[in-house]
């Protein structure tokens, strides 16, 4: 129990006075998994809006696969990008395995499909009379697509922010993908882990501080937006 | 609006002889209906009489297996859907304040800033909905969430406005305003007004000319009070008797 | 290979192996999570005992580190006149060098091999950059940026036919690599492990050593017992 308090007072220690080498690894693991979250809205909001949207033969199959992809393994996907990117690889030729680059790919795949299959149900609970309903008053084919997803914005907004709480805390991918390379691909979750190993318990939990409050940070505002949301809809029942 | 000798020029909108089928299935079988300048259409039907269906072809968001809408007797082009408003089932408010639903469709026609908020402040005004301009949708009743779905669509001068059950489930005061609405705001600002209904009491209440619609085709059309009191059919007496058990308006 | 003989001999001593680097081993050891521990970083070792974390320190075998690096070797370490010399000419050639950064026995001496080389502080990115990982992984890593590493000669034979690096420099006095065990103060199975620590030392563990390895490589890559005096520290 004394090392507990004498870890977690030096954490404490460490994080007051703004250690430089816990700094540089959080904006690190803010950078990584900020762009990951960027690409894997780029790539899964279209497939959730697409499959939200619209009805075709074998829609099924697809949206059971994105929801697969929720339980993808991060090891597993590091394996995968880690193979891909080696020199002995198709893509061994970009150089950029043990690169935040390589870390960023991997993370995304990892939350492509949540943010698909969130942003899926919130986009397919929105009525498909809004469309019609924009396009009804004149709006282009575009804007109409755009009102139905403002509609499901809430939706939205909690499947990226549910896919940035995942991909922050997950560490098997960025280890096999990153290296752990000190001051170039050492994030918050690898960081720990060798610190751990190397007794350094302070500066282990100073990071396990910070990320359990990320942590909380993605909680909160997911639960307000659920509560916004609930709020509203109950509302606007009638005005639909 | 201007009431002119009807004969003489074609219908603003009409639909000629169209058909649409769903697997294998013709939801729409040969229907022609025409709506003329300065006239209140309804078309009248059970649910499953293919109005829905109808109502989206009038609009120019479906085509027709076969047939034609035609708008001044002329087949459609890039601007057409444009002269048309519509008003979907139970309002279809998008979330925001009442003044961005009202300016939506001249905010897609790229109106400018200043000339969106006048309009619309003008159509709401015209439905005494002036003090609701910044409430948020969800904060509105029945009543007024109707009536600024009406104004969204009338803000934007339609040549034919076209509306899908608009008081469907709503109560007796807000029909009688609806009603009140529609003969001054609704004739004055838009060329035509089709109303969709499966209701007979707000087919008959409200427009100049009735179809009545059953399974895909047109059973009987006229004035209400031809239609009313002589039933082409069983099935066309059945809903008149609706409306002859009394006025409910 | 050496715990089930030992097992096997010793039926009521159950022994659970975790597997770290010799900084980390001896971290476990001070807090008393281990009872008896196999470590190569003879400096560490030292001040270990020296506080007292220790009851017995006793040598078992010694094997050798080797510096490896790309075949096409930028910096010519395979020229190099001893370990320190070729830790000289790979920061002058501007190559990658390819640290264990994880407190373990090659870490640590690798960090000595800087200090003989003239840094006493090693070099910063992105001449040599800190994995943080064991030594298979800082193998990988140094076979995919094509750059230079330390390593113990086991995990080498071991990874050689999937990594492409090739062996440049061994042999140097520095290099030698002590194997020692050192039962914990105060740990919870003092009998277990003076049992362990016993009998690694013995002849029969000693025969098993030797064998390690030489069938596969041709080559013997441990001896039993004390390095000789004048090169370890």
């Amino acid at each position: 129990m004394t090392l507990l308090a004498e870890s977690a007072g030096a954490a404490l220690r460490l994080l007051l006075e703004g250690n430089r080498y816990v700094l540089e690894t959080v904006l690190l693991s803010l950078r990584v998994s900020g762009l990951a979250l960027l690409l894997g809205t780029a790539i899964g909001l279209p497939v959730g809006a697409a499959l939200g949207m619209t009805r075709f033969r074998g829609r099924s199959l697809l949206v059971a696969l994105v929801h697969t992809g929720f339980a993808l393994p991060p090891v597993v996907v590091g394996l995968f990008v880690y193979m891909m990117l080696s020199r002995s690889g198709p893509a061994g030729s970009l150089e950029i395995l043990f690169t935040p680059a390589a870390m960023v790919i991997a993370q995304a795949i990892l939350a492509a499909p949540y943010i698909a299959g969130i942003s899926l149900a919130a986009i397919q609970a929105v009525p498909v009379e809004v469309r019609l309903q924009a396009l009804a008053l004149g709006a282009s084919p575009a804007r109409a697509v755009f009102t139905h997803l403002r509609e499901a914005r809430l939706g939205i907004g909690a499947a990226v922010v549910g896919g940035f709480g995942a991909v922050i805390s997950e560490v098997g991918a960025v280890m096999m993908v990153g290296g752990n390379i000190a001051g170039e691909t050492r994030v918050m979750t690898t960081a720990i882990m060798l610190e751990t190993r190397r007794g350094n318990f302070a500066t282990a939990m100073a990071l396990g501080i910070i990320l359990l409050l990320l942590a909380f940070l993605v909680n909160a505002i997911l639960t307000a937006a659920q509560q916004g949301r609930g709020a509203v809809a109950a509302a606007g029942r009638r005005a639909w | 609006m201007q009431s002119l000798n009807p004969a003489a020029a074609p219908p603003l909108l009409a639909a000629d002889a169209v058909t649409r089928s769903y697997g294998g299935r013709a939801v729409v079988d040969g229907v022609s209906v025409s709506v003329r300048r300065g006239e209140v259409l309804s078309i009248v039907g059970p649910n499953g009489a293919g109005k829905s269906t109808l109502f989206r072809m009038l609009l120019l968001l479906e085509q027709p297996d076969s047939g034609a809408v035609t708008l001044d007797g002329r087949l459609p082009d890039a601007t057409s859907r444009r002269r048309l408003a519509g008003v979907f089932q139970r309002a279809a408010l998008f979330t925001g304040s009442v003044m961005d639903n009202v300016a939506y469709g001249l905010r897609a026609r790229g109106v400018s800033r200043a000339e969106r908020v006048d309009r619309a402040r003008a159509a709401l005004a015209a439905l005494d909905m002036t003090d609701f301009a910044r409430a948020p949708v969800h904060t509105l009743s029945g009543g007024e969430a109707q009536r600024v779905a009406l104004a969204r669509a009338l803000v934007l001068e339609p040549d034919v406005l076209l509306l899908d059950e608009p008081t469907s489930n709503l109560d007796v005061t807000i029909r009688r305003r609806f009603r009140h609405d529609l003969d001054h705001v609704g004739r004055d600002r838009a060329g035509a007004i089709v109303l969709v209904t499966h209701d007979p009491v707000e087919a008959f209440g409200l427009a100049d000319r009735v179809v009545v619609m059953h399974h895909g085709r047109v059973v009987q059309e006229g004035t209400p009070a031809t239609v009313t009191s002589r039933p082409a059919s069983a099935f066309v007496e059945e809903l008149v008797s609706v409306w002859n058990r009394g006025p409910v308006w | 290979m050496l715990l089930p003989a030992f097992s096997a001999a010793h039926d009521g001593v159950h022994v659970r192996l975790i597997a770290v680097g010799s900084g980390q081993a001896m971290a476990l050891g001070r807090r008393r999570d281990a009872d008896v521990l196999l470590v190569h970083a003879p400096e560490a070792e030292h001040a270990f005992m020296a506080g007292g974390h220790g009851r017995a320190r006793l040598p078992v075998m010694y094997g050798d580190y080797v510096i490896v690096g790309p075949t096409a070797d930028p910096a010519v370490v395979n020229r190099a006149a001893d370990a320190a010399d070729a830790l000289r000419r790979i920061v002058l050639a501007n190559a990658l060098f390819v640290s264990r950064g994880d407190d373990s026995g090659t870490h640590h001496r690798e960090l000595e091999l800087w200090r003989a080389a003239g840094w006493p502080d090693p070099p910063a990115p992105p001449n040599r950059i800190e994995a943080g990982q064991g030594m298979g992984e800082t193998l990988m890593m140094a076979s995919e940026r094509e750059g230079y590493t330390l390593t113990d000669r086991a995990t080498w034979l071991a990874l050689a036919d999937v990594l492409s690096l090739t062996l440049l420099l061994d042999g140097d006095a520095r290099l030698t690599n002590p194997y020692s065990v050192i039962t914990v103060a105060g740990a919870a199975n003092e009998a277990g492990a003076d049992l362990l620590a016993a009998w690694l030392t013995s002849d029969e563990a000693a025969r098993l050593i030797v064998g390690f390895g030489s069938e596969a490589s041709g080559h013997r890559v441990f001896t039993a017992g004390a390095p000789p005096a004048a090169a370890g520290p």
